[in-house]
């Protein structure tokens, strides 16, 4: 005989004899009931995520962030080129070439597509720099070495009129500092004057000028047209052979990198995440006896602060396996809690040394409880990130913000009915 | 046992005048045989039968199971859910509740079944022999795990599986006992001593032992959950009931009654069960399971799971003696009274605590006794017995009941024993 028809059977002769069958699934129920009071406290999962700030921004961000040396988050300007006609000059040959000195100068406009910073265009503004360069690369298409001599890469306005570029005396009318100085920067090898670039080959260099960069990018957000610049001298041939083309040039790119101290938007910027998680996978009638069982239950958030800025943490639960919580009719989310953290703390750089957090519990009731008893809830998590007041707040690549949450449910069992 | 010596040596000289109870006036305890003044046992007695003083065969079956935590209407309370598909999980967290602290989940059976055929050799000597079939098994779940779903994962994160274990015997027995019976001793109000001894050739049919390892833990945080849980378990190949590859050994049992039988009063030491068994050709099983998730929810699928035969070993197998001892006297001319104490049992996988017993005996009627008894100790504290019988001349039977644990329903666990005999 099965087994589980052998138990009901034994089961049955006992209560004949015993009289002890239930009259009612209630009666049942409550006898069930009968053992000592007791509490289960389960603690189950919210969610869990973490928020690098390289991704969040670069959702505002519509250029390439790159991660310089120091951890510290850049954000690169769409590079521009201009080429040095050597071919053209020096005419065609093969044989024996060089070496040929004559001056050279190019530029390449920058548009304010090139530097796309949403809505941090006022904060990058005003920001504060912590380092810019140019990222300089020299192509030299001519079968011929070649050697910038003297050659300096300063911005020069563009008159919006004409498209030329504003000129004194014939000479490229450079943008200067504060002091009149023109903001140039000298490509060179080393401490000297010059850049050699081998035959067919390329060569790298890394101009650094917050100056500028800065001016570059300010003049981008004034909405005024502008170029980088490239003037000096040019060596090509050393007088060995040689085959050169006349459409040869020193291809120069230049590709600005932008490291600032991010100040937000005094709003600050919002992103929102949802977690689906799966919950206690219990029917409607487990879950409401549960509910009608739970005592109370804490949801516990957790939140740690890795960013040189303000954080504050919106958290909802949704009954239901969402992409978006929020999206969710208002009354199906349950709010569970708004937590705010300060910045983390920062050296004199601004970057940050030691993270902040923040650990505070909810009370929720049972109904609410019932969220987390379903096959799946989703936990929606808006994270709004603001200004620190005061103080610096480099961004590095690597600064994040983690929450976690989790329930404790207290759940009655046993006791008397 | 020397100090035992002395004190049967100094009992059977002054018993005349240290036992000066009489058996009141026209008692039944004056016309019933010694063997059913001895109270029926629902475990192992192997006197039990060989005591009465006829020619016969006897055919007696009886199981006990028990358990520290479902009572028996809490049984039929969840077969009713089930039946009526009204089952909820809240219904079995109300029965975890019950679980004690610091005990865990315990199970206890025992089994038994088989045929008896013997009878006197004139008054002082009776032999029989036994062929039967019995099965005892434990089981024990450690508190910790238990205390993972009785009481969560808030307050406790690690759970020790170090103290669980299954295991199960099942054997095949053909014994001999015999009886000498001297007496009355020194007077006709003398003492009757009954000598009692025997073997039984045992033949385990089936076994298998599981055990948590000592490393076994759980973890269950609301961050993450790991498991290492190493379960090694010896285990039958095959059942098979006329292999004799199994192996089989010799187990003894032993018994001393002193009686008075005018004076209505007995004192009896039983030892029985003292042996082992070796079981052969047992497979040496290694099952790990393993888990490391960050949700609770996707623990299974994290898990990870293995299974080996290691090797294929032997093992000596202690069987659960049992030490019994036990007074009777009469208190008027229908009611005896029996008092036994079983000692705790110990260095054997089958391990058993401390258990006494109050029984009364109610002979109304001579041939139909009833008997009401109450158990304390034992695996669940307290129990309740019961039972009837008609001992005559060429037909015995006999049906007993124990409630472990609590009275009826409100029991963990249940014993019954019936024997038919027909005497010659």
């Amino acid at each position: 005989m099965r087994i589980t028809r052998f138990i009901p059977a034994l089961l049955a002769v006992g209560t004949a004899v015993t009289g002890c069958e239930p009259g009612s699934i209630t009666e049942a129920r409550n006898e069930l009931r009968d053992g000592p009071a007791r509490t289960l406290q389960l603690s189950v999962p919210v969610a869990r995520d973490t928020f690098v700030v390289d991704s969040v921004l670069a959702d505002f961000l519509d250029v390439t962030t790159v991660t310089l040396s120091d951890g510290l988050l850049a954000v690169e300007v769409t590079d521009g080129s201009f080429g040095l006609d050597v071919g053209a000059v020096t005419g065609a040959v093969s044989g024996p070439f060089g070496p040929f000195n004559f001056p050279v100068q190019d530029g390449v406009e920058f548009v304010g597509g090139d530097l796309n910073l949403g809505g941090f265009e006022d904060a990058a503004r005003d920001a504060t720099l912590n380092t810019a360069f140019a990222v300089v690369t020299v192509v030299n298409e001519a079968d011929v070495p070649a050697t910038l001599t003297d050659f300096v890469v300063g911005v020069v306005r563009i008159d919006p009129g004409t498209g030329n570029l504003d000129s004194v005396g014939g000479q490229p009318d450079w943008q200067t500092d504060g002091t009149g100085t023109p903001i140039q920067v000298m490509l060179a090898d080393g401490a000297g004057n010059t850049f050699d670039v081998p035959r067919s080959a390329a060569a790298l260099d890394t101009l650094f000028s917050a100056a500028l960069v800065d001016r570059l990018v300010d003049m981008l957000l004034d909405g005024e047209r502008v170029a980088l610049v490239g003037s000096g001298d040019v060596t090509v041939g050393d007088g060995s052979n040689a085959t050169i083309a006349a459409t040869d040039q020193l291809l120069v790119t230049l590709k600005p990198v932008l490291g600032f101290d991010f100040t937000l938007p005094p709003a600050g910027v919002t992103v929102d995440s949802s977690v689906a998680t799966q919950g206690l996978d219990l029917d409607d009638d487990n879950a409401n006896d549960m509910a009608a069982r739970t005592d109370s239950a804490v949801v516990t958030l957790d939140l740690v602060n890795s960013t040189p800025l303000g954080v504050e943490a919106t958290v909802i639960v949704v009954a239901d396996s969402l992409l978006d919580a929020f999206a969710a009719p208002a009354q199906d989310q349950i709010p569970i809690d708004v937590v705010s953290v300060s910045p983390g703390q920062v050296d004199a750089g601004g970057r940050v040394t030691q993270a902040t957090s923040e650990v505070t519990g909810v009370n929720l009731s049972g109904a609410e409880a019932q969220a987390f008893m379903g096959p799946w809830f989703t936990a929606g998590i808006r994270l709004r990130l603001f200004p620190a007041a005061g103080g610096r707040s480099a961004i590095r690549s690597g600064d994040w913000v983690g929450l976690s949450a989790s329930v404790a449910i207290y759940v009655r069992m046993g006791g008397t009915p | 046992m020397k100090r035992l010596s002395i004190a049967l040596a100094a009992t059977l000289v002054l018993g005349g005048d240290l036992l000066a109870q009489a058996v009141p006036e026209g008692a039944q305890a004056t016309k019933v045989p010694m063997a059913y003044r001895r109270t029926p046992q629902l475990r192992v007695d192997p006197f039990r039968h060989v005591m009465i003083p006829h020619w016969g065969l006897v055919i007696s079956g009886g199981g006990l199971a028990g358990n520290n935590t479902v009572t028996i209407a809490d049984a039929r309370a969840m077969w009713y859910l089930i039946d009526n598909d009204a089952e909820l999980v809240g219904d079995a967290l109300d029965l975890l509740s019950n679980v004690p602290d610091g005990d865990g989940f315990r199970l206890d059976a025992e089994a038994e079944g088989g045929v008896y055929l013997g009878g006197p050799f004139g008054r002082h000597f009776s032999l029989g022999i036994s062929a039967k079939a019995r099965s005892y098994g434990i089981g024990n779940i450690d508190d910790a795990a238990v205390s993972l779903l009785r009481d969560g994962n808030v307050a406790r994160q690690n759970f020790d599986l170090g103290n669980s274990k299954g295991v199960a015997l099942g054997t095949e027995e053909f014994g001999a006992h015999g009886v000498i019976r001297l007496g009355p001793i020194a007077s006709e109000d003398g003492v009757v001593l009954t000598l009692g001894g025997g073997a039984r050739l045992v033949k385990p049919v089936f076994y298998y032992a599981a055990t948590t390892t000592l490393d076994s833990r759980l973890y269950v945080a609301s961050d993450s959950v790991a498991a290492a849980v190493t379960i090694d378990a010896l285990a039958s190949i095959d059942v098979d009931f006329s292999d004799i590859s199994l192996g089989s050994d010799l187990v003894a049992d032993f018994m001393v009654r002193l009686e008075w039988p005018t004076s209505g009063i007995a004192f009896e030491a039983m030892f029985a069960n003292f042996g082992s068994v070796t079981v052969e050709n047992l497979e040496l099983q290694s099952k790990t399971f393993e888990v490391n998730s960050t949700y609770i929810t996707e623990v299974l699928d994290s898990l990870e799971t293995d299974f080996a035969v290691t090797d294929t070993v032997s093992v000596t197998v202690k069987l659960p003696r049992i030490i019994r001892f036990a007074a009777s006297a009469w208190a008027n001319r229908f009611l005896q009274i029996d008092v036994s104490a079983r000692l705790k049992t110990t260095g054997t996988v089958f391990e058993y605590p401390f258990e006494g017993e109050l029984g009364t005996t109610w002979r109304l009627i001579r041939q139909l006794p009833l008997r009401v008894g109450l158990i304390v100790g034992g695996a669940q504290d307290i129990g309740f017995s019961g039972g009837l019988g008609l001992e005559t001349r060429n037909l015995f039977f006999s049906v007993a009941g124990r409630s472990i644990g609590g009275f009826l329903t409100e029991g963990t666990g249940v014993a019954g024993r019936l024997e038919l005999g027909f005497f010659f």
